[in-house]
């Protein structure tokens, strides 16, 4: 189960880094399939009253679809990139299938710019998100890169500093300033 | 952008962020010199960084999935409320089940409540698992068996896919770990659990998620379970998955910590799964916590793979060593070497059970009785079952599980105990009578359809129905085929009515006597013996007077048995010595009595104070099996006896089946199979507007009651906020509260012992009531908060019923039997009973016998029901206190309630509320349902709404089979 589970996906991220297209095809019913659970679990909390522990559960959903840590990767930073890209992917292809909520749902859809500034957990669109980051990526790869490993890849600062072997205050840095801009611009787009 | 720019603005941004806020602008503008925009954009960069402390730091799974979780709990909420899909009306949201949200939604077109499950959006109705799904819901609602949750429809509109089952009301037992249950609950409800998943198995239906989430308790100890293979409809894609199956389907199908090892390997799972996990359940509810439950799944797993979890025994000092035993097996990691069916587990849980209620020490957890003293010892008694019940309420809030102690002798009959349970007939009509061919292939059987009862037969397993009776306009029933098979006899109310015998295909109809029901076959199938009387259900009071004839066949010869007593349904013995029957004598209490078939002495078998009816002989003639209600509800039980003599040879045995309410008992020639008739009834309480002035009722019922539990006899308290009414559950028959929308539930009594006819005190501080509790039924007073109960009659005759207040609360009017005469008293209520003889009213002319319901505002007139002697009630009328005299005023119906005028009054007759002018004798027509039965209408004190009782009956012919597969 867990242990085999994580042994697959990893080989099929591997597959997949190594070009085979067929790996993202069976990947993707996986993580959906994560993704359900977390927001049966979400949702089950909500009723309970209690605020919600994402990052627990979210931290616990990677763990349980890549074994990040103990993996012996020859290429260990190649592989992480390519899993938060694949991430990337699969999220965003995920958003943007989301079955459209009704006209009312819509208007009661706060829009990004209150989303942005109250200071309860507000989150954010994640295909304006995907757009926003491929703009950036254009004059600044290394911060597109660092959002895409640390937000789509769910690493952490040290794990992303390996990756694109720079130090770990660097990251937190360039994560800073990616947000600030990426932020602005999503603010600015609504 | 430009790189280079970015590079620029970039660095200033960087140099910026480290410097204190007071001092950035300067830099700023020193360092952009003539550059405004270059300020600017920086400018609006740290402005932004402002605002970003929440701002992607949940990783984009966690955005992801909670944007999936909202727009699958938001947008049906606010969109969905009020609307109509298909023809269901969603009502509330009631939860999230295993897939999807789950709405209580009312189904216009059935008139019922059903629980509407909607699929997420991504179940498209193309998609292989909703297919699949379907296909297997199909199969699911083909089982309907009362432990399951039956699915009604599986449909899709527009882009809506639901799933609509019936709506259960309860609690689930994840709710209820932690609380007090007491381990015979336990026992009873990983029994009924047991029944289901034998059921569904035997189907090949595995459910694959059971745990304590999805299985529910209702109010009256029913257990339910829930999501039957729903856990199939979360399993990913397989067309998708390819060779990644093994991975996706353990992602998501069962809860970790119930899962089996099998499932967590995922070796191919079969129907032990369950097992697996009902064992889960059990040492749960034993312990309070899961044996394999760790911090994260793979430990989990680990668990479930390699620990053998501690002995309950030894987290809970009070379970036996057999219970251990059990729990070791079902735990066992090897499914080979684990219980093979769920009727194993069910027969050993049945065994500790039978151990477990025969112990006095589990009866009660005696360490929460707050023991206060009192004079004597049965009122302290009474004392603590009642501050029990209060602690029960506080610990379990309105939820509570009936628990009514079986005698300790009561054995199970062991060769039923692996028996499978089927059902027969599925119609929305009530079925009765059933009778199995000898040969047990095919069954016949009474059944309403649209205006007339007809004779059905049926192939047994199969669903085709044949109308054998198609000719007559009139009622066909209790049909009974001959010793040989070719015959069928019957009762019909066609012209002329009486019994009637035809051949097997419905032909050749002739009449072989002008009276009698209930038609039973001698051995020889020469002579059929019926009884006066019919008894369709048991009845307290009366076995009317009833006696058995024994008919020829051929030339419709007949001849009164000697029967020592009123006797009904007879059933003759197969070897054709003896016949059996329900047998009132003189003063006695209902019983079973055989006497030889040219009649003679009666011998009574398992005389009891229960209901013991419907005696049906083994094919052996070794037994005799009956209806009971021995165990609190009636169900199939059996006694030994000597088919010569009629001498009883061991104690009664229960059969336990899937029913609350067993009646109408047939039993095939080889003896492999019985079948009966399960009673299911549903009643609520619904109101009614009522104008006092113009006397006639406005707009439509309203409900004020709705489920499961089954309300009776209401009666509002004159203050007008709280209803007491009667509750008959499964085990159990007790009074409830309930505030005047319906809700707030509460049991006022909550015991073995059986309480009716409540009544509020005209101050509403007090309720009085019928109750068993010392014995015979006697009035008893009781405050509305369970406190100060106290027995007002001492009666010597058999029973003392039906408490009815004088409108200034002084006195209280009650009925009193005597073997089959009733008379009515009025009880000081300001006097002890030792201080006073209360005064017995006159009796009726005729020998009729009458029993008062209401007292007038006035105080000047009684109402009441009044009985031929034969004890069959027929109508309703007044006594006036002042003259003593009787006036009849209608010649049918029953339960007359005054209004607050004291000159009208209202009843029920034939499914009809109807209004009677006492000084003009006219009779007018209320109020009558469309659809479904109406009873015990009940003004409310201020006379402007009408209450009343809403039943609704159903009745399917079931199986015992002991051979399934013979």
């Amino acid at each position: 189960m867990p242990l085999p589970t994580t042994n697959e996906v990893t080989e099929l991220l591997q597959k997949w880094s190594a070009g085979d297209a067929v790996a993202l095809e069976e990947l993707t019913p996986v993580i959906y399939a994560e993704l359900h659970r977390i927001a049966k679990r979400h949702m089950n909390r909500e009723r309970d009253g209690h605020t919600l522990q994402t990052t627990a559960l979210v931290n616990e959903a990677y763990m349980r679809l890549i074994d990040w840590k103990t993996a012996k990767w020859e290429n260990r930073a190649h592989f992480f990139g390519v899993s938060a890209q694949l991430m990337r992917r699969i999220l965003v292809d995920f958003a943007r299938k989301r079955p459209k909520v009704s006209a009312d749902e819509a208007a009661r859809q706060v829009s990004l710019e209150e989303a942005f500034t109250v200071t309860t957990e507000k989150d954010a669109d994640l295909v304006a998100l995907d757009e926003a980051l491929t703009e950036l990526a254009k004059f600044d790869e290394r911060k597109a890169k660092i959002v895409e490993l640390k937000f789509f890849g769910g690493l952490s600062v040290e794990e992303t500093a390996e990756v694109i072997k720079v130090a770990p205050i660097t990251v937190m840095r360039e994560w800073q300033k990616a947000k600030a801009w990426l932020y602005r611009e999503l603010s600015n787009a609504k | 952008m430009n790189q280079d720019r970015w590079k620029q603005i970039d660095e200033l941004f960087d140099a910026v962020l480290d410097l204190p806020e007071a001092e950035r602008e300067r830099f700023l503008s020193e360092k952009c010199g003539g550059d405004e925009d270059l300020r600017k954009e920086v400018l609006s960069l740290l402005s932004a960084s402002g605002g970003t402390d929440n701002f992607l730091e949940k990783s984009a799974m966690g955005v992801a999935a909670k944007n999936l979780a909202e727009a699958q709990s938001n947008v049906p909420k606010n969109d969905i409320l009020g609307q109509t899909i298909g023809t269901y009306k969603i009502e509330k949201p009631i939860g999230a089940g295993g897939m999807g949200e789950v709405y209580l939604a009312y189904d216009e077109k059935l008139k019922r409540r059903v629980a509407l499950k909607i699929l997420p959006a991504e179940y498209t109705l193309s998609d292989e698992r909703v297919k699949r799904f379907e296909l297997e819901a199909r199969a699911i609602s083909a089982l309907n068996h009362p432990n399951i949750v039956t699915i009604y429809d599986v449909g899709n509109v527009g882009n809506v896919n639901y799933i609509a089952t019936e709506f259960v009301e309860g609690k689930t037992l994840r709710e209820l770990i932690g609380t007090n249950l007491k381990l015979k609950e336990v026992l009873e409800i990983i029994l009924q659990c047991c029944d289901a998943l034998s059921s569904a198995h035997a189907a090949r239906i595995i459910h694959r998620d059971i745990k304590p989430e999805n299985i529910m308790i209702r109010p009256d100890g029913y257990v339910k379970i829930l999501d039957f293979g729903l856990a199939k409809l979360s399993e990913i894609d397989l067309n998708t998955m390819k060779n990644f199956t093994r991975t996706a389907k353990g992602i998501i199908i069962g809860t970790p910590a119930y899962m089996s090892p099998e499932q967590v390997a995922d070796d191919n799972v079969d129907h032990r799964t369950d097992l697996w996990s009902i064992g889960v359940v059990l040492y749960e509810l034993l312990t309070g916590v899961n044996p394999f439950k760790k911090e994260n799944r793979q430990a989990t797993f680990q668990a479930i793979l390699s620990l053998e979890p501690p002995l309950v025994s030894s987290l809970n000092a009070e379970i036996s060593a057999e219970l251990d035993q059990i729990l070791v097996k079902a735990l066992e990691k090897d499914a080979d070497l684990s219980y093979q069916t769920a009727s194993d587990i069910r027969a050993d849980i049945k065994r500790v059970k039978r151990e477990v209620d025969s112990s006095p020490s589990w009866s009660r957890s005696a360490g929460n009785i707050s023991t206060q003293s009192r004079k004597d010892a049965k009122s302290q008694r009474f004392f603590l079952i009642f501050t029990f019940s209060f602690f029960l309420f506080a610990s379990l809030g309105i939820w509570y599980f009936a628990a009514r102690t079986k005698p300790s002798q009561a054995r199970e009959a062991t060769e039923w105990i692996n028996a499978r349970h089927a059902q027969l007939t599925d119609t929305p009509w009530i079925e009765g009578y059933p009778s199995l061919s000898p040969d047990g292939k095919n069954i016949v059987f009474a059944s309403d359809t649209e205006n007339d009862r007809n004779i059905y037969v049926q192939r047994v397993g199969g669903k085709n129905l044949t109308n054998l009776t198609p000719n007559s306009k009139e009622s066909d029933t209790m049909p009974v085929f001959s010793p040989d098979g070719k015959y069928i006899a019957f009762r019909s109310e066609r012209v002329p009515a009486g019994i009637y015998v035809m051949e097997e295909t419905g032909e050749n109809v002739r009449r072989i006597s002008d009276t009698g029901f209930h038609p039973s076959w001698t051995a020889d199938g020469k002579r059929v013996i019926v009884s006066d009387k019919a008894a369709a259900i048991h009845t307290v009071h009366t076995v009317p007077n009833s006696a058995l004839w024994s008919i020829d066949v051929k030339t419709g010869e007949k001849q009164k048995l000697e029967s020592g007593g009123d006797a009904i349904m007879p059933n003759c013995s197969p070897n054709g010595s003896r016949v059996a029957f329900w047998y009132v004598a003189d003063g006695q209490l209902p019983a079973i009595a055989t006497i030889p078939t040219t009649g003679g002495k009666p011998v009574v078998v398992a005389q009891s104070a229960a209901s013991d009816w419907n005696p049906v002989w083994s094919h052996d003639g070794k037994f005799l099996y009956f209806s009971s209600d021995r165990s609190g509800s009636m169900n199939l039980w059996r006694v030994a006896l000597d088919e010569k003599t009629g001498a009883q040879t061991s104690d009664p045995e229960s059969v336990t089946t899937p029913s609350k309410y067993l009646r109408h008992i047939t039993i095939a020639r080889d003896g492999k199979s019985i079948a009966y008739v399960r009673y299911e009834s549903q009643s609520n309480l619904q109101a009614i507007q009522f104008d006092p002035k113009t006397l006639k009722v406005t707009g439509e019922a309203a409900y004020i009651t709705r489920g499961d539990r089954e309300v009776g006899n209401p009666s509002l308290a004159p203050e007008g906020n709280m209803f007491v009414a009667r509750n008959p559950a499964r085990t159990q028959e007790d009074l409830i509260v309930f505030d005047k929308k319906g809700e707030n539930w509460r049991n006022l009594t909550d015991d073995k012992f059986r309480e009716r006819l409540p009544r509020w005190s005209p101050d509403s501080k007090k309720i009085a009531f019928h109750s068993d509790r010392s014995g015979r039924f006697q009035i008893w007073t009781i405050n509305p908060d369970s406190s100060n109960p106290q027995q007002l009659t001492f009666s010597e005759k058999t029973a003392a019923t039906a408490p009815v207040f004088s409108p200034d609360g002084n006195r209280l009017v009650f009925t009193e039997f005597s073997e089959k005469a009733q008379s009515s008293r009025i009880l000081d209520l300001t006097k002890p009973w030792t201080e006073q003889t209360p005064l017995n009213l006159p009796p009726m002319p005729d020998n009729k016998s009458y029993s008062v319901r209401d007292w007038s505002k006035d105080g000047k007139k009684l109402l009441y029901i009044y009985f031929e002697p034969d004890g069959d009630e027929i109508g309703t009328g007044i006594f006036d206190l002042e003259k003593q005299t009787f006036d009849k005023m209608t010649d049918n119906g029953t339960t007359p309630f005054w209004l607050n005028d004291s000159r009208h009054y209202i009843f029920i007759d034939r499914n009809t509320i109807f209004l009677c002018d006492t000084q003009t004798k006219k009779i007018t027509e209320l109020y009558k349902p469309s659809s479904y039965e109406v009873q015990q209408a009940v003004p409310s004190p201020d006379n402007k709404l009408i209450f009343f009782r809403y039943l609704q009956v159903d009745a399917d012919v079931w199986l015992i089979d002991s051979a399934p597969n013979g």
